[in-house]
């Protein structure tokens, strides 16, 4: 599977929700797509799955354009938020209208999901739960085993449990079925043990894409007396900062090079590691700032 | 076609077909009802199948259109199928179950026809239908009657689609609607063949409703 984004830009009443975003992903693999409320991840995905035309670029599955695409679009499957409030059909039937059109469909692996996440076969589609609709909507994207399964934001009223299974169970099938797994996210920490490759998008533009541990070694925490961390970072990009008395620690996102390193130990200062989640907050905290 | 179009077509079939089906009883009751209460209230039975069957099938294929939008666009494509799989299997079970509801329209016509001639009840026919014979409907007015249905369907279909886009083209597919219905019932052109004028917007209509599906956002 090779998803290939080149120069694609989005625009909608005169205002432009993706600016000329070009990337590759190439599978088998889980990658997390990351980005703040209204970054743009929804509308990227949904132009991948061909809901949307770019206003501008190409977006391909396997060097051929998805969108109107028919044997294009077959192969994805974009689970997402849905209203489900005049779905009158049992969950039993609703799946079926699914699977009769994917071909990869394993009804046996639905059943056993349902039973997993306590969703019952005949309940009525409008009366589930936020969490349990949830539920059958990630049942339907697992057990379609389509060869690009897009999950965005697909937990959603999911209780813990619930959510536990949902990883546990991406990560199985995916070990036991290799796809292109695309999980769109807010519960990173959740989330990011699943993740091989991290795609962020910030206010519309491509932040970043690359493997996970790389991104995530670009972030660091120094810390030490106050004089040498200013010494240390006063070249560097600073996303986040703390202060206990003459102690100062700071978060740097950047490269770590051996220079530094012989600075870090001339300084006498400490570094570690932060987690994905922290760096991408504060990496976004950034943004905000600078917006207000 | 491919199988996957032909599958849909089927499945969409299915659905509207179940909903005609739903639609027909309910008539079937309702005229019933109706002719027990003119034979009490009038000792005879004042409206037969086919007639009253005509302006109820128009409403309810102009509801079938309305219903057949954004969540069934929705759905296509959240099944990995596409817009021209959605506007062809929408196009072909409208054309499909017009042509199933006038065929069933007709038999059961009959069927009510002969029910009541072999119990004597048509006696009981008014003497407008008796003078008008109104039973069994010419190829033509049959034609004509499903050209009509299917060109509500169509109405309801196109105001959805303007809905979708935006309340202001959804007014003004409501506008265009009601414009054609005027035109389309005007005793000038009932006089000079209104199934030309009704074909004639119906492949407006579908004209419309190819170009503008074939490229619309839809809303994940």
């Amino acid at each position: 599977m090779n998803i290939n984004f080149d120069h694609v830009s989005f625009t909608r009443k005169q205002k432009t929700i993706l600016h000329d975003i070009s990337f590759q992903l190439e599978g088998p693999k889980i990658v997390g797509l990351l980005g703040r409320n209204g970054a743009g991840k929804t509308t990227l995905l949904s132009i991948l799955t061909a809901f949307q035309k770019a206003s501008s670029g190409t977006v391909t599955l396997n060097n051929e354009n998805t969108f109107e695409n028919e044997h294009a679009v077959e192969q994805m499957i974009f689970v997402r938020d849905q209203n489900f409030e005049y779905e009158t059909e049992k969950v039993s039937d609703y799946l079926e209208t699914y699977a009769k059109f994917r071909p990869n469909f394993d009804h046996d692996y639905a059943k056993r999901l349902l039973k997993q996440f306590r969703v019952s076969n005949d309940l009525e589609v409008a009366k589930l739960s936020k969490g349990m609709a949830s539920a059958m909507q990630v049942v339907i994207g697992l057990a379609s085993r389509a060869p690009v399964t897009i999950f965005d934001e697909a937990y959603l009223g999911m209780d813990a449990p619930a959510r536990d299974l949902f990883y546990k169970e991406v990560l199985n099938d995916f070990m036991e079925h290799p796809r292109l797994i695309i999980l769109s996210t807010h519960l990173i920490s959740e989330m990011e043990t699943l993740f091989e490759e991290v795609l962020i998008i910030k206010n519309g533009r491509l932040f970043t894409h690359e493997d996970k541990e790389v991104f995530q070694q670009r972030g660091y925490r120094i810390t030490g007396e106050e004089q040498s961390v200013n010494e240390f970072s006063k070249d560097k990009t600073i996303v986040a900062t703390q202060q206990l008395g003459p102690t100062k620690s700071v978060m740097i996102y950047g490269s770590f090079t051996d220079d530094d390193q012989r600075c870090l130990t001339d300084l006498n200062l400490e570094r570690s590691f932060v987690s994905l989640q922290d760096l991408f907050i504060h990496l976004t905290e950034e943004e905000n700032e600078d917006d207000e | 076609m491919t199988s996957k179009q032909s599958l849909a077509i089927r499945t969409q079939t299915k659905e509207y077909a179940s909903w005609s089906l739903w639609y027909l009883s309910i008539y079937l009751l309702i005229y019933i009802g109706i002719n027990v209460v003119t034979y009490f209230t009038q000792g005879e039975i004042t409206w037969t199948f086919i007639e009253g069957s005509f302006s109820a099938t128009t409403v309810f294929m102009l509801i079938v259109g309305l219903l057949s939008m954004g969540g069934f666009l929705n759905h296509y494509l959240s099944t990995g199928l596409t817009r021209r799989i959605y506007f062809r299997s929408v196009l072909f079970s409208g054309i499909l179950v017009t042509i199933g509801i006038v065929i069933f329209t007709i038999l059961l016509s009959l069927l009510i026809h002969g029910v009541l001639l072999a119990t004597g009840w048509d006696q009981l026919y008014s003497e407008r239908i008796i003078d008008n014979q109104s039973m069994l409907p010419s190829i033509v007015e049959a034609l004509s009657y499903a050209a009509s249905i299917l060109l509500f369907f169509l109405i309801g279909w196109s105001i959805s689609f303007g809905f979708y886009k935006h309340w202001v083209q959804g007014a003004l597919y409501i506008a265009l609607g009601v414009a054609i219905t005027m035109i389309t019932s005007h005793p000038l052109f009932e006089s000079i063949l209104p199934i030309y004028f009704t074909l004639f917007f119906i492949g407006f209509y579908v004209f419309l409703l190819h170009r503008g599906t074939r490229t619309l956002d839809v809303r994940p």
